[in-house]
């Protein structure tokens, strides 16, 4: 009973696009990402920031997100100021029309354009992006009651950001046709070169991972995926990589991974929706059945936890192996660090999915907004925040789960002695089980005054 | 005197204002089909999730195989086998891996359960689809993947709720057959449907509600002979002179003649050669006619009787 349901929320889980677009798509993307215009830069604060005009003539949100992400969002603004890393943009992106950008060129204020244009032929839309698309709907609804509005004029917030604005076309993959012009050769025009190939290369794969993971049919989906991702290896090293990890680029991989943890919470919202009763007519099937719900609740716990592991174990995996980042003796640590956030980001999902009788839309409006303000107060949108919480109120940033995370990967990466890593550790386990147990004194209940 | 599989007491079912089931008593025997007959709204599912214990209700009490229904009856539970309204399968599984799934939760032994799986596709025609994703499938495949994912474990008692909803009559007819098998083969179903041809068609016993009260209950013969009505006789013709209606009226059996939509409509109470009286009439008046036919009582007639209502909009 038990390892029967677990199995297949386990295949269910790998078979969600969502699960492989944000724990495995996305860390495997971003990190190659970095790898590619980071890692070999040497110290990041030897270069300069690059201005480029874009000129959209199609819109590409995965375009946006991704410059957003490796631009502003991921920089690791410390506020205890341990660190002198990051902060400075890679680019410098101006929006723009075809006639300000050529003027803009001309006249030196930037290096180069990037033409955004339509595919060459329009592909269908995908039905599986529905589901998604209207979650993205309630979270723009929250937006203009102005619920989350403060977090989105914060231009540092790459993913809501993202979201925000792929809600109404919702494609995960984009299709558009980038092509860059630039006046002279010179090392920043190199490297606008590089990141416009890099975009292009990253759109093409990770639209084939998707493809064939949604193709492939039963079971098949996570082979491919893993096959993509080893056909992807080659390519990499093709290009000779200069060493360079340097600690700021460490830094920019630790916090991805953290990243995939508090993902956790998104796919650990959908345990309350297969557990309760009134919340799923699946959930009500299996309330009829003779398996105890305490064991139902496990069952389905272990899955998400397990899965979650098996991305982050991926994810780390990849960073190390496919894109030779090297966590030294520590990568154990960072597999550990890994798995337990996964496990508290989902255990995070499973309290919150918990509470009340919302759709699964709101709850996931709700989660977002959640994370985005958990995020806020770990100083990883607006430096300074952090420094005012512990402050005011230093148990907040104790508690606050992505602090404890990012915090965690903080030390590991920056402290000899690792007493502060393990305090992290120990609050990881404290927090979630926390979540489980309020989770499950809400699941628990088998009788419902209304379906 | 067989066994009472379902006992249900003074059943009182709130939703705020709405009263949705009111005051129901039922009373469910081994091996019957028993069918819960009513119009949309009347309170079928809610009365199904009270069995259940997935409802938390008012008053009443709920009894199945003889002890109380609660929500931590595993017992009880493991004997149930549920067909819901609403699609409730997983869309990223596979047919066969869905009632594997909902199985799974019943039967822990390996071999038994793919012994069980395989039976249950075959018994609702879905061994050709397998592999099949559930949003694949039609909608008439795609509710006897429902069916299979309740009835997999062998139950002993099935409940189907509206399992023919959406359903072309062919396939509905193969769920209906394939229902009274399972009843030969031992397992106790309840039936719900606003349907009456499907449930006189298979429920050896009908229980029929309203506005979540229930009015009537019987065999279907049972609840026919309840109405005066035994045969309505129909002649299609121009409207007639009001003296032959009143001659008509006279007739010993017949207890009401009226004309519309340029047919006759004769209600008759009993006797069994009314058809013949009532041509003889016709034919010393020299009346012309068009076809003649005679249609026997429905639920639905038990229905307008007691509700004066049709049951179906
Ligand atoms: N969750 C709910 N909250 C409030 N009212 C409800 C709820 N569920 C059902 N009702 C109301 O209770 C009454 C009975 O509903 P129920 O679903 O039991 O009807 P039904 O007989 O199964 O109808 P159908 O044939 O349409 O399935 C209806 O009036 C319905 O509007
Ligand atoms: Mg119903």
């Amino acid at each position: 009973m038990f390892w029967n349901t677990m199995k297949y929320e386990i295949r269910r889980n790998f078979r969600t696009k969502e699960v492989i677009i944000w724990m495995i798509l996305f860390p495997v993307v971003l990190g190659t990402l970095y790898k590619f215009t980071l890692g070999n830069l040497g110290k990041a604060n030897l270069y300069s920031t690059v201005p480029a005009a874009v000129v959209e003539n199609e819109k590409d949100q995965l375009f946006h997100w991704i410059m957003d992400a490796m631009n502003n969002g991921s920089t690791t603004d410390k506020t205890d100021a341990e660190s002198s890393i990051g902060g400075k943009p890679l680019m410098n992106l101006t929006y723009t029309d075809e006639a300000n950008a050529i003027e803009m060129l001309k006249n030196g204020e930037v290096k180069g354009i990037i033409y955004i244009d339509p595919p060459d032929e329009k592909s269908e839309p995908d039905p599986q992006n529905q589901k998604m698309s209207e979650v993205m709907d309630m979270v723009n609804r929250m937006a203009a009651d102005g619920s989350l509005a403060k977090y989105i004029d914060d231009e540092n917030n790459n993913y809501v950001s993202y979201f925000m604005n792929d809600s109404g076309n919702g494609n995960f993959v984009s299709d558009t046709k980038l092509s860059l012009t630039i006046k002279s050769n010179g090392s920043d025009q190199s490297m606008l070169k590089r990141m416009s190939d890099m975009y292009v290369s990253m759109q093409q794969s990770s639209r084939e991972m998707v493809a064939s993971a949604f193709n492939g049919g039963a079971g098949e989906g996570f082979d491919n995926i893993s096959k993509a991702m080893s056909s992807d290896v080659p390519y990499i090293k093709e290009l000779e990589l200069t060493k360079g990890d340097t600690d700021s680029f460490l830094i920019y991989m630790y916090n991805l991974i953290a990243m995939v943890g508090i993902f956790g919470s998104m796919s650990g919202l959908t345990i309350a929706q297969n557990l309760q009763a009134n919340l799923s007519d699946q959930a009500a099937r299996r309330s009829c059945s003779g398996m105890p719900k305490i064991k139902q609740v496990l069952a389905e716990l272990l899955a998400f936890y397990l899965s979650h592991s098996i991305c982050v174990i991926i994810a780390v995996t990849y960073i190390t192996l496919a894109l030779r980042v090297n966590f030294g003796d520590r990568l154990p640590l960072v597999y550990l660090g890994g798995i337990l956030g996964g496990i508290m980001g989902v255990s995070f999902g499973y309290f919150v999915g918990a509470i009340g009788k919302m759709s699964y839309g709101a709850k996931s409006g709700i989660i977002m907004a959640l994370n985005m303000t958990l995020c806020f107060m770990s100083g990883l949108m607006v430096p300074g925040i952090k420094a005012m919480i512990i402050k005011y109120i230093p148990i907040l940033n104790e508690i606050n789960p992505v602090a404890v995370i990012s915090d965690s990967f903080y030390y590991l990466s920056v402290d000899a002695d690792l007493t502060r890593f393990w305090g992290k550790m120990v609050m990881i386990c404290i927090i979630t089980l926390f979540f489980v147990l309020f989770g499950f004194l809400m699941t628990r209940r088998t009788k419902y005054a209304s379906l | 005197m067989s066994n009472t599989v379902v006992k249900v007491e003074n059943l009182v079912k709130k939703y705020k204002e709405l009263t949705a089931v009111d005051q129901l008593n039922l009373e469910i025997k081994e091996g019957e089909v028993f069918g819960l007959l009513g119009p949309n709204g009347c309170g079928k599912t809610t009365t199904i999730s009270c069995i259940l214990s997935l409802l938390a209700f008012d008053e009443g009490k709920i009894e199945v195989f003889g002890k109380e229904m609660t929500p931590v009856s595993y017992d009880l539970k493991s004997m149930i086998g549920i067909v819901p309204q609403n699609m409730a399968v997983f869309d990223e599984l596979n047919v066969y891996e869905n009632v594997d799934c909902f199985c799974g939760m019943y039967i822990a032994d390996q071999a038994t359960r793919k012994q069980y799986v395989d039976e249950a596709l075959d018994f609702v025609g879905l061994n050709d689809f397998r592999k099949f994703r559930p949003k694949k499938l039609s909608g008439g495949l795609a509710r006897r993947l429902n069916i299979a994912c309740g009835i997999a474990h062998k139950p002993k008692l099935i409940i189907f709720d509206e399992p023919t909803v959406a359903v072309d009559p062919q396939s509905r007819n193969k769920i209906l057959e394939g229902i009274v098998d399972l009843n030969k083969q031992g397992a106790t179903v309840i039936y719900t449907s606003h349907y009456m041809e499907e449930v006189e068609q298979i429920c050896s016993r009908i229980v029929i509600m309203d506005h979540g009260k229930k009015i009537a209950e019987g065999t279907s013969d049972e609840l026919k002979r309840t109405i005066k009505n035994t045969e309505t006789i129909f002649i299609e013709m121009d409207e007639p002179a009001a003296s032959l209606t009143e001659k008509m009226k006279t007739l010993a059996n017949v207890s009401d003649v009226s004309w519309k939509e340029g047919k006759l409509v004769i209600a008759c109470t009993g006797g069994r050669h009314n058809l013949i009286d009532i041509m003889e009439i016709l034919q010393a008046e020299k009346v012309q006619f068009g076809r003649v036919w005679s249609e026997l009582p429905t639920l639905n007639d038990v229905f307008l009787t007691i509700t004066g209502k049709e049951l179906r909009d």
